[in-house]
């Protein structure tokens, strides 16, 4: 096996982030998605692959630092979270509303 | 889009219309428009969802369903269009299925007016006459009411009016306890029970009396076994009326004054003779109109009857709100049942359509029209008796497309009648003598709520009643109504 870890590929996707700004970015190409916090960039590109069957020519990640919240005395922090945009050879397309 | 074209008759036209996705795409597209706006999706501003992800949150339904309101009648208009049919009123709608959108609609066609061999008819308006009893009634009347009240030193006598306290008992229990009411005690005043004017007269002031009354059927408070009332009555003051000598110095105080008791006699001639001819006009308006609907044959779609019916029915419920009523405490207090009510709906409905479309044919086979200018003119003549303060807003609300729109009907009604006036009379070709009261009581602006003519007669609020007479001053009492107020009450 090529893979990058022992990561389970279907693990990787959590779930397609659809937001406004998603949504332009997928007019040039570009995926967004939310991913496991510990996936990398060769298994995001993998699983992205595998799972919708196109090109990937490039992935950028980020880490979402979960938001400091109170509930009355406590503070409490939301979970982190990573996110994945991933540019797909011109021409391929995903159709993230039918979902993953 | 399908359309297939069902049942005709000449009176209306039955559409099927199916429509392909290809002609709902911008309706859909026009529908999202406006939803997006209001739904709220994570991740996304109000109003910035692409229709992707619109349509994917409410699902396509929420589209169509969104889309309806204005995907038929405009899909329809353009089918009415491209087979040039003229619907004479809002079609009927019946959705048949919402994927694709297809649905029916019965548009009803203008109905088949025959006036038949209505310039045959011939009709007279009644002769009018005044005499000199109906000028003599009113100058009773104007005597009368400018005479003032003035104490009588003697028994009471019917027209007087008695100032008493009363104090009333049914079964031991108070009824009536007043002090210092103003009474009218006259043969036909029943109140407060009948019989109780007779035993005030002949009684003085300062005089107290007892006696008892039966009531009236059906009137008894529960568990008042004896049925009658027991009435003690003190008699405070007695006033009479002096009628003023009818002369040339009583003519002179009557509203702006007369020269002469034979000036305002013929003033009041006048005024009646112009009243009776006005009255005359109208009935003999009203009856060409009922020959000419006699005559005439009328082909209409029972949806417009139907919608006619709903429309008196409205009309119905609104009256009944107005008086706090609902339409069914108004069935039970006339004893009908709905259908029974229903059913004397339909000749009515009839009637009003009736009339309705004869006048428009009459319109328009006389080639009668209305201007704007026209409209413009009435306008004005409607502001004419209005104060000040409220004539910006009543012009405003004169000048709302509805209100023109029904100033315009009437006018072409008064124009349409006036014809057909002339045409029963044997005059062909020329106009009908010009209304002599232009004021008719046709002019539908109820909607507003304001009586255009509110500033007419307020004089009627001071006059003495039976139960509620007027101050006792003197005063008051001498201001003399409009003549021509007089006069119609005489008439009626």
């Amino acid at each position: 096996m090529r893979t990058a870890s022992s990561m389970d590929i279907h693990r990787v996707l959590v779930k397609p982030t659809i937001t406004e700004k998603s949504t332009i970015l997928q007019e040039s190409g570009k995926y967004t998605f939310e991913i496991a916090p510990r996936a990398n960039k060769v298994q995001v590109k993998e699983a992205v692959e595998k799972n919708f069957g196109v090109d990937v020519l490039d992935v950028n990640i980020s880490k979402l630092r979960g938001k400091r919240k109170r509930y009355g005395p406590r503070s409490v922090k939301q979970p982190d979270t990573k996110k994945a945009v991933v540019t797909l050879k011109p021409g391929d397309r995903i159709n993230l509303i039918e979902g993953l | 889009m399908n359309v297939t074209r069902e049942a005709d008759n000449s009176t209306e036209v039955t559409l099927s219309i199916y429509m392909d996705s290809e002609d709902e795409e911008p309706f859909l597209n026009r529908s999202y428009r406006r939803l997006a706006g209001r739904v709220r999706i994570p991740g996304f501003r109000p109003g910035k969802a692409p229709r992707s992800v619109v349509e994917n949150h409410l699902g396509r339904a929420a589209l169509v369903q969104e889309a309806l309101e204005f995907m038929i009648p405009e899909s329809l208009d353009k089918v009415l269009r491209e087979h040039e049919i003229r619907a004479f009123m809002e079609p009927q709608l019946e959705v048949l299925d919402l994927e694709p959108v297809s649905f029916k609609a019965v548009v009803p066609l203008e109905p088949e007016v025959d006036l038949g061999e209505f310039r045959s008819i011939r009709l007279q308006p009644a002769e009018v006459e005044i005499g000199d009893a109906d000028v003599n009634q009113v100058l009773e009347t104007l005597q009368y009411e400018s005479a003032p009240w003035e104490p009588a030193e003697r028994p009471v006598a019917f027209g007087d009016l008695v100032t008493l306290n009363v104090h009333g008992t049914i079964d031991g229990q108070d009824a009536i306890n007043d002090e210092g009411v103003d009474y009218i005690p006259q043969m036909d005043n029943n109140l407060p029970l009948p019989g109780f004017s007779v035993y005030i007269e002949g009684m003085t002031e300062g005089q107290e009396k007892e006696f008892t009354l039966p009531l009236p059927e059906n009137s008894a408070p529960e568990g008042s076994p004896d049925k009658e009332c027991r009435f003690r009555v003190e008699v405070i003051s007695v006033k009479e009326k002096r009628l003023p000598e009818l002369d040339d110095e009583f003519a002179k105080g009557v509203r702006d004054g007369f020269e002469s008791l034979e000036a305002l006699s013929e003033h009041i001639r006048q005024r009646l003779t112009e009243d009776a001819e006005t009255t005359a006009l109208r009935e003999l308006e009203r009856n060409s109109l009922e020959e000419v609907k006699k005559l005439s044959t009328v082909q209409a779609s029972e949806l417009i009857y139907q919608r006619e019916m709903e429309s008196i029915r409205e009309d119905h419920e609104r009256t009944l709100r107005n008086q706090r009523l609902d339409m069914e405490t108004y069935l039970r207090l006339t004893g009908q049942t709905e259908q029974e009510w229903q059913t004397q709906l339909r000749p009515q409905a009839e009637d009003r359509l009736t009339t309705f479309l004869v006048i428009r044919k009459l319109a328009e086979q006389e080639g009668l029209e209305v201007e704007p200018a026209e409209v413009e003119a009435e306008i004005e003549r409607l502001m004419e008796n209005s104060a000040e303060e409220t004539a910006d807003g009543l012009r405003r609300m004169l000048n709302a497309e509805d209100s023109r729109d029904s100033i315009r009907s009437s006018l072409l009604n008064r124009k349409v009648l006036a014809r057909l006036v002339g045409i029963v009379q044997g005059d062909d070709t020329e106009d009908a003598p010009a209304d002599p009261e232009p004021a008719d009581p046709e002019v539908e602006i109820e909607d507003t709520g304001e009586p255009v003519s509110g500033s007419e007669e307020p004089e009627d609020a001071d006059e003495p009643t039976a139960e509620a007479a007027p101050d006792t001053d003197g005063e008051t009492a001498a201001e003399i109504p409009d003549a021509s107020t007089t006069g119609e009450q005489s008439n009626g």
